[in-house]
């Protein structure tokens, strides 16, 4: 039996916000289930969030994919997400993705469903969104034209490590979001939609900390999937879930010093 | 760059860790890494350097190295204990018996060590190879040959630790653990071969004296009792899984009782 039910586990480096997030996700899950944050980054936690029992830290300066997956290495939970330290839960919305979890296979996951945008101003985006050819860049020949795409995702933690997690070659937690989506399907998995918006987060891609973000995109995460996916994928399933070691220990676009 | 080598170590005693990780830096010139996992916080000096990494958790020294061997990015893996102080060269002097064997990843050095109260004779006495044998040990069974030896300390691919999934966290202490992984190792065929160096000296606490007791209790009460009953069993090759998942931390107790209330 899992020490808890639900581990949300994310790369994270902006201290000043991980009160919020904590305090959030305590609202969002509420009292009848058991929780545990697992943070990784390369900045050290504030005191007070430390001392939780129910919160976990490792040092680590790679890059968000590594942290991220990283962060699932230390995860206990029955269940597993990922978000961002940018943004906070709505209250409830994390026990309604729970609820939906325990009536489905053990394969089938749920979109946790997101806004971004300036300060914290996005909306929930339609459904459609979570289709992968609503997106020019993913109309490619290795991704079916009903595959379904899940930024954010509740996994059962077991299968999600069955297929390997992240696949750390793709540096921000983007398109190896899809890429985990996609062998997911190729595998059976059903996808279904969380009852509403659970998290709601900061973006501006020409602004302060999420630069090294976008330089990452553009400079190797869209080249890299767009390689990867103009081939018929359909045997890429299961990938090594100890990848992120061959990934850098120091993330060069935040920390060029090393 | 990854790491040459992983150095696995539950601790706690963290006043122990600073003497520890400088005369590592006596012992080798390779990359290393070192993975500290434990109840208390790090050492200021030690927090500051790249290459150590730590794990705050409560749980037994099993689930400590396991919850260490999974955060491991080394070639290599190998692990001791925090009262360990290793001698000049000795590491590099066992990598390079490691790597004179080959390439073959399931290619095992153990290695000997000095251990006793200090000051005593114990602690200048290098135990006999019979000692480092599975069947010298109450792991002993007549069931498993009498030249399998004994991981207390091991150099081995990480390649092979994943295979066997590292250490089954259904001990609680290291002795046992290591002998089991031991034998599942050598049963999968690993070459194993001893060094012709010792590597350390390390304290040793007779019965339950210092904090002792907490290891004593779980190797008499469980530990031993447990290894005894998977390996004293005729068809335990048919029983046992050697593969184990590295994962297998989670099922242990986050909070070992023996020691933390």
């Amino acid at each position: 039996m899992a020490r808890y039910d639900l581990s949300i586990c994310l790369p994270a480096h902006r201290t000043h916000l991980w009160q919020r997030l904590y305090d959030s996700a305590a609202e969002a899950v509420g009292e009848g289930y058991t929780w545990e944050m697992v943070l990784v980054g390369p900045n050290d936690p504030p005191p007070e969030l430390a001392a939780k029992d129910n919160f976990k830290f490792f040092k680590d300066k790679g890059s968000p994919a590594r942290c991220g997956q990283l962060s699932t290495v230390l995860a206990e939970g029955e269940l597993m997400m990922w978000a961002s330290d940018d943004g906070y839960f709505l209250k409830d919305s994390i026990k309604e993705c729970i609820e939906l979890h325990e009536d489905l296979p053990y394969k089938d996951l749920v979109i946790v469903k997101y806004a971004e945008g300036r300060g914290i101003s996005g909306k929930c985006p339609e459904d459609s969104y979570w289709t992968a050819w609503t997106h020019p860049d993913l109309r490619l020949q290795g991704v079916p034209e009903d595959f379904q795409i899940h930024l954010l995702a509740m996994y059962k933690l077991d299968y999600f490590r069955e297929l390997g997690g992240f696949d750390c070659r793709w540096e921000h937690l983007n398109m190896n979001t899809h890429d985990l989506a996609f062998r997911a399907q190729r595998d059976g998995s059903k996808f279904h939609f969380s009852p509403n918006l659970v998290l709601t987060c900061d973006w501006n891609p020409n602004e302060g900390d999420h630069i090294p973000v976008q330089q990452a995109y553009h400079a190797n995460d869209a080249p890299l999937f767009h390689q990867v996916y103009s081939q018929d994928q359909s045997d890429r399933i299961i990938i090594d879930y100890h990848n992120w070691v061959k990934s850098d220990a120091a993330w060069k676009r935040r920390f060029p010093d090393g | 760059m990854r790491p040459e080598l992983s150095i696995i170590l539950p601790s706690i005693r963290p006043d122990r860790l600073e003497k520890l990780y400088d005369s590592i830096l006596t012992s080798t010139e390779r990359t290393f890494e070192l993975i500290i996992v434990g109840p208390y916080p790090l050492p200021e000096k030690l927090s500051e350097l790249k290459n150590v990494k730590y794990v705050k958790d409560f749980g037994s020294p099993v689930r400590a190295s396991n919850i260490a061997a999974s955060l491991c990015e080394g070639e290599v893996y190998t692990w001791f204990a925090d009262d360990c102080i290793l001698f000049e060269n000795s590491l590099d002097k066992c990598l390079d018996e490691y790597r004179a064997m080959g390439t073959d990843n399931k290619n095992v050095l153990v290695a000997k060590y000095y251990e006793g109260q200090e000051g005593s004779t114990e602690r200048e006495t290098l135990q006999p190879d019979s000692y480092f044998r599975v069947n010298g040990t109450p792991a002993g069974s007549p069931h498993i040959p009498d030249d399998w030896w004994l991981f207390n300390i091991a150099f081995l691919s990480a390649e092979f630790f994943h295979t066997l999934g590292g250490w089954d966290c259904s001990y609680e202490g290291t002795w046992a653990s290591h002998a089991d992984m031991a034998i599942r190792a050598q049963y999968l065929g690993a070459n194993v071969k001893m060094a012709q160096i010792p590597l350390f000296t390390c304290d040793h606490m007779p019965g339950g004296t210092g904090d002792h007791m907490p290891i004593f209790e779980c190797q008499h009460q469980h530990d031993e009792p447990l290894l005894q009953s998977k390996f004293r069993d005729p068809n335990w090759s048919t029983n046992v899984n050697p593969r184990l998942k590295i994962d297998n931390w989670k099922s242990a107790p986050a909070v070992w009782g023996r020691r933390f209330k």
